[in-house]
Parts: C-alpha cells; sequence; structure tokens
C-alpha cells in the first residue's frame, strides 16, 4: 500500500530552509528578520514551498484520529492481501500443534497451579474467537439487528472482556435462549478470571443440548475445572469427551487424560 | 462470512475496529476495484479510491455528520464513484461512457464538496503514507508536539534526558519526513507554492 518512491527519483533533491521555517513557525524571529522573511516569502518561490509543505504536514499531523484510521486501513488491506495470496486454509478445524499445545498447557496447569487459563498462548481469547466466530455457527449471534448484541461483540474482538460481558450478561437477562451469547459470555469470564461464571455458562450450553456449542462448551467446562484445580471434576469431563469419538475435542481430553494418569 | 448489519460497520468504523474494517475490504473492495479497473483505472488506482473513500466516510461518522439513506454498500460505492469520476475529469481521462457496476445514490452537498478537492485527498494520502513510513519513535515525537505537549512532558514521555533534545529530535523527524516527500515525484505536484 505505502509505496516507496525515494529511490526513484533520479537525484536526491534537498531542502534548504527548514531551520528558518523552525525558527519562524516557532515564533523566535526578531523584527528584523520577521520582516526580512516576509518579504522573502513574496519573491524566492522555494521557500514558500517548504513553508507550504511544513504547513500541510502540521496540518494532518493535527487530525490524528485520521492519522491513526489511515494506519489500520494500510494495515488491514496489507493483512488481507497477504492472506489472499497465500493457500487456503481450513478455518474451522485447529491445527493439530495448537491442539497438543493447549493440552500439555492444560496440564501445566494443573502442575503448577498459577498459570492461568487466559495465559495460555495458543488458546487466548482472540484466537478462539478467529477458529470460531468467523465460522456459520456465528451468524445467529450477528443477525438478530440487537444494538446491544453489536456493541457487545465489538467489545469481545476489542479485547475488552469485562465490557463485553456485561453487555452479554443484559442481553441474556431479557432473552436467556441465545446460546451464542452464553458460550462468548463463557469465554469473556474465563479472560476476566470468573472462573465460577464461566463454569455456570459452559454448564448451561451442556444441559440445553440442542445447540451448536455442546461440544466447545464441553472441552471448556474441563478447562475451567482444572483451573479450579477441581481435578476428579475435569477428569469426569475430560473422561467424557474422550469416550465420544465424534466429540471434536475427543482426542485432546484423551491426551490430558494420560498426562494425568486417570486414563 | 457472518454478515455486520450497517449499524454495526457504522460503530465499528468510528472504533476503528479491525474486524470491520477487514470486513469491509473483504466484502466491497471487489466491487470498487472493478468498478475502478472497468473504468480507465487500475488496481493501484482501486486501493487508494477504496482508502480515500472510507477516509471521507470515517470523518463524517467521527463528526456526527454520517447520513445515511440508502445501505452503506451504496453510500461507499457512491462516494467511491464520486472521487473516480472527478480523478478521471481532472487527469482528462474521462470515459465517454461511464459504466456503473451498482446502483448509486446522489450525495448530499456538503459530501461533494468535499469529494470536489480530489487533489487534496490525494495529497493528504501520500502525506499520511509517508509520515507512517517513519519509525516509530518519530511518528510518536511528532504527534506529541502537535497536541501542543510541553516540551519537558514530551522528553519524559519518550526517555529522552532532556527538553533540548526532544525538540531536535521533533526537528529532525519532520526533516527526514518533508524529504521522503520532496523525492516522491508522485509528490512533485503538490509543492509548488500556489
Amino acid at each position: 500500500m505505502i509505496r516507496s518512491a525515494i529511490n526513484s527519483c533520479p537525484m536526491t533533491r534537498k531542502l534548504k530552509y527548514s531551520q528558518l521555517i523552525e525558527r519562524f513557525i516557532a515564533g523566535e524571529m526578531n523584527e528584523d528578520e520577521l520582516r526580512w522573511f516576509g518579504k522573502e516569502l513574496q519573491t524566492n518561490a522555494e521557500l514558500s514551498a517548504e513553508l507550504k509543505l511544513d504547513k500541510d504536514l502540521d496540518n494532518i499531523l493535527l487530525d490524528e484520529d485520521v492519522v491513526e484510521f489511515r494506519r489500520k486501513l494500510i494495515s488491514v488491506f496489507n493483512e488481507s492481501k497477504q492472506q489472499d495470496a497465500s493457500p487456503k486454509i481450513v478455518r474451522m478445524q485447529p491445527r493439530r500443534w495448537q491442539l497438543a499445545a493447549a493440552a500439555a498447557i492444560a496440564v501445566l496447569v494443573i502442575a503448577g497451579g498459577a498459570i492461568l487459563l487466559t495465559q495460555q498462548r495458543s488458546y487466548t481469547a482472540e484466537k478462539l474467537f478467529s477458529m470460531y466466530y468467523d465460522s456459520n455457527r456465528t451468524i445467529e449471534l450477528t443477525r438478530s439487528g440487537n444494538a446491544n448484541i453489536v456493541e457487545a461483540i465489538l467489545k469481545f474482538q476489542q479485547k475488552d472482556y469485562q465490557g463485553a460481558s456485561l453487555l452479554f450478561a443484559e442481553i441474556l437477562d431479557k432473552d436467556s435462549s441465545n446460546i451464542a451469547v452464553w458460550f462468548y459470555n463463557g469465554i469473556s469470564y474465563i479472560e476476566t478470571n470468573r472462573i465460577e461464571d464461566a463454569v455456570k455458562a459452559f454448564k448451561y450450553i451442556v444441559e440445553d443440548k440442542n445447540n451448536l456449542y455442546v461440544e466447545h462448551a464441553e472441552w471448556y467446562l474441563g478447562l475451567c475445572y482444572l483451573k479450579n484445580e477441581q481435578i476428579d471434576f475435569a477428569v469426569e469431563q475430560f473422561r467424557k469427551i474422550a469416550a465420544d469419538q465424534k466429540n471434536y475435542h475427543h482426542k485432546e481430553a484423551d491426551k490430558i487424560l494420560e498426562k494425568l494418569g486417570r486414563k | 462470512m457472518i454478515h455486520y448489519s450497517d449499524e454495526a460497520i457504522i460503530e465499528g468504523l468510528r472504533l476503528r475496529s479491525d474486524y470491520i474494517i477487514k470486513y469491509i475490504y473483504q466484502e466491497l473492495f471487489p466491487t470498487i476495484k472493478y468498478l475502478v479497473v472497468k473504468n480507465s483505472g487500475n488496481d493501484e488506482d482501486a486501493e487508494d479510491v477504496f482508502q480515500d473513500s472510507l477516509i471521507v466516510i470515517f470523518k463524517k461518522i467521527r463528526d456526527n455528520e454520517l447520513e445515511l439513506t440508502c445501505s452503506f454498500r451504496t453510500y461507499l460505492y457512491s462516494v467511491s464513484r464520486n472521487i473516480w469520476l472527478q480523478k478521471l475529469a481532472r487527469s482528462r481521462q474521462f470515459a465517454r461512457e461511464f459504466s456503473d457496476i451498482e446502483n448509486f445514490v446522489d450525495l448530499p452537498d456538503k459530501v461533494m464538496d468535499q469529494l470536489s478537492d480530489n487533489e487534496e485527498m490525494e495529497k493528504y494520502r501520500l502525506y499520511q503514507e509517508h509520515f507512517l513510513t517513519l519509525g516509530e519513535d518519530c511518528q510518536k515525537v511528532l504527534l506529541l508536539f502537535m497536541k501542543k505537549m510541553p516540551l519537558r512532558d514530551i522528553a519524559t514521555e519518550m526517555g529522552y534526558k532532556t527538553e533540548k533534545y526532544a525538540k531536535t529530535r521533533k526537528y529532525l523527524c519532520k526533516e527526514e519526513l518533508k524529504k521522503r516527500i520532496i523525492n516522491d515525484p508522485k509528490c512533485h505536484k503538490f509543492l509548488s507554492d500556489d
């Protein structure tokens, strides 16, 4: 997007009046200098052009909002173009190594007791979000046209999990049937270290049964138990997952049980 | 792919949300690209038009002046279409027939006035792009100066030992930015004093 053109010019151009302009703009010139500068501006096109450039730049930098928006545009466009150029990957499925890493990290949580679930590098909420939110599973969440939901999603995307969670809770107060909101609220609770609340959210999804989030909710429920060092509950949960060959997380659950010596 | 409502898109733009910008790029850029390329432009022109359109819309949203009388898609298309028409007119490449590929709306006079200064838009885009190629330190010090932050606070914020160094650093950074601009052939047309 940003095109480097500096080297495309056959001869490097130089600025001649920067110091003068700097002193003029900073109000550091005395009366004689000011008078001379004013006269010079009328006849010296180069000085005039350099001053104009300086002022243009000041105007541009004054509008920091637009500069920051431009920064975002360039960054997102470049990223999108790179993604378009790279081979397609199946977005619904996390890579094997990510799952293995998640399982290994989950064991570390038990062993160390101090490692927060939120610090799992392979399973940050951001990654989770990109894994699941881009899928058709979340259509239900965004099609409702409810302004609160839109705002909550934006907060979640911006990692304002506390803010997102407040809005998710408001939405659920009015309509507790939106399973997608329960799910993302559960993730927000994990991110804000409200594990008990996360457990409640995932349990609600699991007990509801007839929804698309059950498998993932089962998995996060297990991880929450691990985080809370409720090992027996965690083992029971992972055994349930591992026993179901169709469960998306069954292999990972099996690995965790193996590491725990509770297979 | 999920579908954001127009309301979410506008709120996302106000918040400069990566997700929304990405979504707009993926959903709407192909149309704008097709429009520009079909009407004597190239891919690079299309990106410039698309960026400039979003900047215009962002400013309107930020200043609470955006009045949507159609879908966001149609509005963006209409803004981009006008920017490209102005550019063609300015470069005297105006096609005998301009091929539209979607419906468009007549934009309010206020928006049209903004779009009419096509050259100013291009200048701002190029200057901003050069600014964004500076090192992070330079970008930050220049922005802090523009906020009129006292030199002492700038020195503290940037970890400089003296206020004098903060001032020198700002001077050198601006000098570097100006050098990059005057040596970019694309910027030469903006550098006269008239």
